[in-house]
């Protein structure tokens, strides 16, 4: 589904991300974890063809993110770290924007909403203005109008940041039943506990290079990913 | 603590002034430079047209007796100039800059943070003051040293009175807002009636007095001379008079004083207030669809609609364009016998006008922010299976729909009024929206090239940007050149050839910005960041 290959961007003479090589398959819930600065951010932008790259190839389900941007940007989703959205759009005129630019036909879009807002519970809030959301307020209608058009892979930047437990628990189950229909997710977080239960593998990732990544079990093995995460973090300080 | 906010507000300044981060500092001197020259040339054309005016007027009000009028004169022109620059400015640069919240939340005294804003926007008002003040006190007659002492105090003073009137409008509105839905919309009303009013008396004691004086001389300025403050301010920097200056300081500076007092100890709570305005709750209802470029364009329209300072700062040619479409008819009689008195002239009218809307349109700069103005929704239309050209064809095409039919418009009430042939006819249709299609593309090209996405507030990309600056600059140069063009020809008797020329050139100039949008808009949109 997401096939990163040899994978360079540098900001200047900094080598954000070197040399990174990773690849989620369909039915797969991919953690990507690193320390603040690591490269996540970077390789996930580039993953969803908002930051040009130096070298390598990002293929989404086939298709290269540099020459098909557009075929790749509608089979897939972004929400980034910060719900930067339309504040002069109310909430149900950004989901219908949205749903515009996917040509999502008028039954999908009304019964997603519908279901989506109704679990993130923010069904009362949709006539709102953005402008007067909560960060946790936009990060729910980041990940609704993510999940309005169906998207086969989706791709996070901390997701779970400002989402109240219960957005949380629901956000962990869209996660799993989306993978379950064939779909994937690539995220980030700092979240060990969470990236450890959900996801089925992981890469870790310093200084823009991967130490290690794979199935959770081949990754922590019989200690925790905290664990392992510091130990890694250790050894190649 | 308050040299480390003025240090922020003039890095700021200095950025959005020149579109050039600290970060990149080192890599653009060059650039530095050049926004320099743009700066220096752009306030050398407008103290150049100031001074024209102050020389004329300089020496017959001093052949007349009447130094004192010239300075009043200065003094209304240099308080119109700064007023209609920052009347926009101040709601946005004091209560709704986006670090209002971080600042507060520090252990900075509020009045330090509200001080800093002040001094910035005395400080553009004294910039703005300076192409007015340096023609004016070149041209003028001092009659003493103290004259001219005064001359220093006045301009000191007359910016505090500015930001001062600006500043309390700006706090007005800003309460006004918290309690009603359609904020945008109430603070677009409330400039344009502010503004209009202003106008309305700007013209009574200016444009008027300076047509009668030229009539009436000394029974004008005695009916000036009514106007205190006005004497006042005119004889002390005339004839250096203390008692008068000291009388004008005392009134120009206590309003400031009295404006600074109302805002200080209301500050934290204009700027933190929240709407009072009733929550809507949601009532599912069927979803309008559109296409995707549709859906853009609406979006375009939807954050126009949402700010007041975008639609006053960008849209305020249009309704211009519309006041001249009016006062073209209604004084149309006027108009035609003022040329009919000098036939020479009569053969300029037409293109003359054509010209007119074409400057209009120069002034209309929806397109020349609206990229910077996604800042960090950036991301949005970029991670979207949109082409770059189709965004930016959107905001071309909101700008072009309110402009092409205002400018059709204008276009028929100029054949109307002047009745000319019917290849002129068709000519004086073509080439504005030609002209405006153009100016359109100009502006969002200027943009992709100078965006700006870390502004603090709208105000800094759609009234201070760098591709606002240099839109209008090219805007102004290519006036020169069309307008010449058509100007020129007709004093030689070609008004059509002159017409056809800049009409095609219009045209030519639009269809290659198209093309250049299409082959580079999409890779430039990109690669933005």
């Amino acid at each position: 589904m997401l096939k990163i290959d040899h994978l360079t961007k540098t900001y200047g003479e900094k080598k954000a991300v070197d040399d990174l090589s990773l690849h989620i398959l369909p039915g797969e819930i991919y953690g990507f974890i690193g320390h603040n600065g690591a490269g996540k951010t970077t390789t996930i932008k580039a993953c969803c063809g908002i930051l040009p790259f130096d070298s390598g190839e990002i293929a989404i389900n086939g298709k290269s993110i540099k020459t098909d941007p557009i075929a790749c940007k509608k089979i897939m989703a972004y929400i980034p770290d910060n719900p930067d959205l339309y504040e002069f759009l109310s909430g149900i005129k950004y989901l219908n924007f949205i749903a515009d630019i996917f040509g999502v036909s008028q039954s999908d879009r009304e019964e997603r909403i519908r279901r989506y807002a109704a679990l993130f519970e923010l069904t009362d809030d949709l006539a709102q203005p953005i402008s007067s959301y909560s960060h946790g307020m936009k990060q729910k209608l980041a990940l609704i109008s993510a999940l309005i058009h169906d998207p086969k892979l989706i791709i996070m930047d901390e997701p779970f940041v400002g989402l109240d437990p219960k957005a949380s628990h629901s956000l962990k189950e869209l996660m799993r039943q989306h993978c379950d229909r064939g779909g994937a997710i690539f995220f980030s977080t700092h979240v060990l506990e969470v990236a450890e239960k959900l996801c089925d593998k992981v890469a870790i990732i310093k200084g823009g290079r991967l130490i290690v990544s794979g199935t959770m079990e081949e990754v922590k093995g019989n200690t925790s990913l905290e664990d392992v995460f510091l130990e890694l973090e250790d050894k190649h300080a | 603590m308050l040299k480390t906010l003025l240090r922020i507000r003039l890095a700021s300044l200095s950025s959005y002034f020149t579109g050039i981060s600290r970060a990149k500092k080192k890599a653009s001197t060059g650039k530095t430079v050049g926004f320099i020259l743009l700066s220096v040339y752009i306030f050398g054309v407008f103290g150049f047209l100031f001074y024209t005016s102050f020389h004329a007027m300089g020496n017959a009000y001093h052949t007349l007796g009447l130094d004192w009028l010239y300075f009043a004169m200065f003094a209304l022109s240099d308080f119109a100039l700064m007023f209609v620059f920052s009347i926009f400015t101040a709601k946005a640069q004091l209560f709704e800059a986006r670090d209002n919240e971080l600042l507060l939340s520090m252990p900075v005294p509020p009045r330090y943070i509200l001080t800093s804003r002040l001094l910035l926007l005395i400080g553009i008002n004294l910039i703005f003051e300076a192409c007015v003040a340096i023609p004016a006190a070149i041209c003028g007659y001092f009659s003493n040293p103290l004259g001219i002492f005064a001359f220093v105090v006045l301009c000191l003073a007359i910016p505090l009175f500015s930001t001062a009137l600006s500043s309390l409008m700006g706090w007005i509105i800003a309460k006004i807002n918290v309690h009603v839905r359609h904020k945008s919309l109430v603070t677009v009303l409330l400039s344009l009636l502010f503004l209009g009013a202003y106008f309305y008396v700007y013209y009574a004691f200016f444009y008027q007095g300076l047509t009668d004086i030229l009539l009436n001389g000394q029974l004008i300025a005695d009916h000036l001379s009514a106007v205190t403050l006005l004497f006042w301010l005119g004889s002390a920097m005339a004839n250096g008079n203390l008692l008068y200056l000291l009388l004008c300081t005392v009134i120009l500076v206590v309003p400031f004083l009295v404006v600074c007092w109302i805002l200080s100890v209301t500050f934290i709570r204009t700027a933190t207030e929240r709407s009072h305005a009733a929550k809507i709750r949601y009532e599912e209802k069927t979803l309008h669809v559109s296409s995707a470029s549709g859906a853009l364009v609406d979006k375009e329209f939807r954050h126009l609609a949402s700010s007041s300072i975008y639609m006053l700062n960008a849209g305020l040619g249009l309704l211009f364009l519309l006041g001249g479409c009016v006062a073209l008819l209604l004084e149309k009689g006027k108009i035609l016998s003022l040329f009919s008195l000098q036939p020479d002239m009569a053969d300029l009218l037409f293109p003359g006008l054509v010209v007119c809307i074409l400057l209009m349109h120069s002034t209309v700069t929806f397109t020349a922010p609206s990229i910077s103005l996604e800042g960090q929704s950036l991301w949005i239309c970029q991670s979207l299976p949109l082409d770059g050209f189709q965004v930016l064809w959107a905001k071309i095409k909101m700008q072009l729909t309110l402009q092409l039919p205002l400018s059709l418009l204008a276009s028929i009430c100029v054949i109307v009024t002047m009745r000319p042939g019917v290849v002129e006819a068709v000519l004086a249709l073509i080439l504005p929206a030609a002209f405006a299609v153009m100016m359109a593309e100009i502006g969002i090209i200027c943009n992709l090239k100078h965006p700006n996405f870390t502004w603090m507030s709208e105000t800094q990309v759609v009234k201070q940007g760098v591709s606002l600056l240099l839109s209008m600059l090219i805007g102004f140069v290519l006036l020169l050149l069309l307008g010449g063009i058509c100007i020129l020809s007709a004093l030689k008797g070609f008004a059509l050839a002159g017409l056809l020329l800049a009409t095609i050139l219009s045209a030519v100039g639009s269809i290659c910005l198209y093309q250049w949008l299409r082959k580079r808009g999409s890779a430039l949109y990109a690669a933005l960041s």
